[in-house]
């Protein structure tokens, strides 16, 4: 027996709650990236099923065991072990039809494993990972659909919901997009010198819709390498909104529109980042949408109520309307939809009552 | 108080979880084997691995790999828990997640070996 639970204290076993929320949908973007420097980009349903196997042995070894103290290593550990198998059934699968199987990646099976990178540092991949579903081989739509797929740990169902689509068309497009960078041959690095610029943009615009639907995308816009003043905008507009996240449900889980938001509760360090990042972002020639954004969701931190911005916001918002979105319609319709997720709802269906 | 076995089979997996359904589902798991531990009826269990061997024959010379069963028949994990009877003990079990997931438990009392045999 591997357990037993009824021989003094659980000190063990801690309590469910010590499970971070969305452990198993962060660590599965950060492996499949990790992975994908073995596996190789063309072989990346492969990196995807490793962790989909790995995410299957803790979901049956945990009740039992408990949780390891180190959930997310335990998550790598198990996850390097797995793949060891697939490299040593793939050499064996090699040596027996050579014709038949294509190499995941050159080299043995021990040399690839000893090459994975440390935990320590999985950023590194993940932003190469982002930059490698956001390639323009592939359309907007499938670069937000790869990148909350691999990167964000959503299932099919989720992007779809997020998407506004069908699961079966979000199945496709993922088959398709994965096929792209077969096709295309999309490297797994982070472009540099003059290539960089442009795919920034892209990248932003994706993070900004992962953000909105609750994942973590703060990280991996902090480490776009060089500086981006829409970058920055887009971190400001993230640390604004993340300082209302206390203040967005009342007493019984409910959410609150801005408007009712008790803003004694609102984080003022993170709004004090947000503005470090503004200024940051206050470089360069043009303002993006981005800019405008985290202009209007500074001006809301700093207000001391809501009535006293509805009118000035309106203003700027119309003056966003005018700038060309990144992502044209799907982008847009996703977004304003997965806004009241988010922290706040910019247009209450009714007026605000007054002041609090 | 009597010692019962909790044998668990998932059943056929038709799709294809995220790794927040996954999470989900664990953590329910986690929730419902420490319900029985605080009310100290958990006894202990493991987890199963899929794959093992089958032996047959006199002196086990029929070695097989197994069980090759329906994916959904292969015990994945057991479980003993203390019940004052069969009654509680599925009552117990009946807070299972993997029965939401097309799985199911078969509760089987442990004999004691100091009764003489009953039979149910």
């Amino acid at each position: 027996m591997s357990v037993a639970r009824d021989a003094g204290p659980a000190a063990e076993t801690p309590p469910v709650g010590e499970l971070v929320d969305h452990l198993f949908r962060r660590e599965s973007g950060r492996i499949v990236s990790v992975l994908t420097r073995v596996f190789g980009l063309r072989n990346l349903e492969l990196a995807e099923d490793v962790v989909q196997e790995t995410l299957w042995e803790a979901l049956r070894q945990w009740p039992f065991a408990g949780v390891p103290r180190n959930p997310a290593g335990w998550l790598y550990q198990v996850a390097r072990n797995k793949t060891l198998d697939v490299l040593r059934r793939e050499q064996a699968f090699r040596r027996l039809a050579p014709e038949l199987a294509e190499p995941a990646a050159p080299g043995g099976p021990d040399q690839l494993i000893e090459a994975l990178p440390s935990p320590g540092a999985v950023e590194d991949e993940t932003l190469r990972m982002m930059f490698a579903c956001c390639h323009p081989a592939l359309t907007l739509e499938s670069q937000i659909a790869l990148t909350l797929k691999v990167l964000g740990g959503f299932g099919v169902g989720e992007i779809a919901r997020a998407l506004l689509s069908q699961e079966s068309a979000v199945q496709k497009r993922l088959g398709r997009a994965r096929q792209r960078i077969r096709e295309a041959a999309v490297p797994f690095e982070v472009p540099s010198g003059e290539a960089l610029g442009p795919r920034v943009g892209a990248v932003l615009s994706v993070l900004y819709l992962m953000f909105n639907e609750g994942y973590s995308a703060r990280l991996v816009a902090e480490r776009v390498p060089g500086h981006h003043p829409a970058a920055s905008a887009l971190l400001a507009l993230m640390c604004f909104h993340a300082a209302r996240f206390a203040a967005r449900l009342d007493g019984d889980g409910n959410l609150l529109m801005l408007c009712d938001q008790d803003r004694a509760r609102w984080d003022r360090d993170l709004i004090a980042e947000g503005f470090r990042h503004l200024e940051r972002s206050a470089e360069g020639e043009q303002a993006s949408p981005l800019h405008l954004e985290a202009g209007i969701a500074a001006l809301h931190c700093l207000a001391r109520d809501y009535a006293r911005l509805a009118r000035r916001e309106a203003l700027s918002r119309a003056e966003a309307g005018r700038l060309s979105r990144p992502g044209g319609l799907r982008l847009r319709r996703a977004a304003a939809r997965s806004r009241p997720r988010c922290c706040c709802r910019w247009w209450p269906p009714t007026a605000p009552s007054g002041p609090r | 108080m009597s010692q019962f076995l909790y044998l668990f089979r998932e059943g056929a997996v038709t799709s294809r979880p995220s790794p927040e359904e996954m999470q989900q589902v664990m953590q329910r798991w986690v929730a419902w084997i420490d319900t029985l531990s605080r009310g100290g009826k958990f006894k202990g269990g493991d987890p199963l691995q899929s794959t093992g061997k089958v032996l047959a024959g006199p002196g086990g010379r029929l070695v097989t790999d197994g069980p090759f069963a329906e994916a959904r028949e292969v015990v994945g994990g057991y479980l003993l828990v203390d019940a004052g009877g069969l009654d509680e003990a599925v009552t117990l079990a009946r807070g299972c997640p993997i029965l939401d997931h097309g799985g199911t438990v078969e509760v089987r009392a442990i004999q004691d070996m100091n009764m003489p045999h009953q039979r149910r």
